[in-house]
């Protein structure tokens, strides 16, 4: 974490930050705003362009209330709709 | 904290274009300034514009407070956070008595690891024309006169100087990518929002 923008694929950490900012009608400026970084930041973490320091990590996640593997993640995240009420496959096909 | 507009020699710079152009306008009309001053070094008068190069670096961000960082210049949110004019208090804590005060600066850590990048590359590209300048220019000023090496010394050390100042603020200005647009954001041009608002 922490390693600026230069995110090669296999240093690329993959995050909810886009949709639990989006769940809750908050725009970057918002977020950035309640993180205490700036609103740039935001949108760079979003597009992984960007890794936070483990403290920002940390952060964002205490301020949505969420586990902080339930925002940062090694591997690309399922959907959350899919994860909640799916079972990973295309509807109509059995198990 | 409403978003600010972001401006260089009062051009706006938000998009990687208009920061690109402000770099190639910048190194043009320094590189036209270098030949206007050799080509009429002749007369003293002129050797008195040497240090205006000087001023042309500090106004690309190498002088000023914010340093070469100007890009991510917000200084007056530090001047919100109660510290004198933008002077970010925990950077002159080593100079006052006292415990060490906690930064306020106006940069995140996003913001502090991109000028820490610029300047190490920047450093990385000037170390070896300096170098060579360097034995290049001793072999040549070992044989000088004394009058002959103050200005030469004067020429060439005030635009090398200007140079790496200004460098790190281009290389930010060149390698900073768009963002883009913000569906949630209320600012002028974007999408309205459309989702209600929920305070976490």
């Amino acid at each position: 974490m922490g390693n600026g923008d230069s995110t090669s694929d296999g240093d690329k950490l993959h995050n909810r930050i886009a949709v639990l900012r989006a769940e809750r009608g908050l725009s970057r400026q918002d977020l950035a705003d309640a993180l205490d970084v700036n609103y740039q930041t935001i949108g760079f973490l979003e597009r992984g362009d960007y890794n936070p320091s483990l403290a920002l990590a940390f952060h964002i996640a205490g301020y949505f209330n969420l586990p902080i593997e339930a925002v940062f993640s090694r591997e690309p995240f399922r959907p959350l709709s899919e994860q909640v009420y799916g079972n990973g496959r295309p509807a109509g096909e059995k198990p | 904290m409403k978003q600010q507009r972001r401006f260089l020699f009062f051009i706006p710079i938000e998009t990687r274009h208009s920061r690109r152009a402000v770099v190639i306008g910048y190194y043009l009309v320094f590189v036209a300034y270098g030949v206007f001053l050799v080509w009429f070094r002749g007369p003293a008068k002129y050797d008195r514009l040497l240090p205006l190069t000087f001023y042309w670096a500090a106004l690309f961000g190498g002088l000023s407070i914010d340093g070469p960082v100007r890009v991510f210049s917000q200084w007056q949110r530090n001047i919100k956070n109660g510290s004198a004019y933008g002077i970010d208090p925990g950077r002159l804590h080593r100079f006052a008595p006292g415990p060490p005060r906690p930064s306020q600066s106006a940069y995140d850590e996003r913001d502090i690891a991109a000028r820490d990048r610029a300047h190490y590359l920047a450093y990385s590209i000037l170390r070896w024309p300096a170098i060579v300048a360097a034995l290049f220019g001793g072999v040549f000023l070992f044989d000088a006169k004394p009058e002959q090496l103050a200005h030469v010394l004067l020429i060439a050390s005030v635009p090398v100087a200007a140079l790496f100042f200004s460098l790190p603020q281009a290389i930010l200005l060149w390698t900073e990518p768009d963002l883009d647009p913000d569906p949630l954001s209320s600012e002028p041009g974007h999408a309205a929002k459309n989702v209600s608002r929920v305070v976490p």
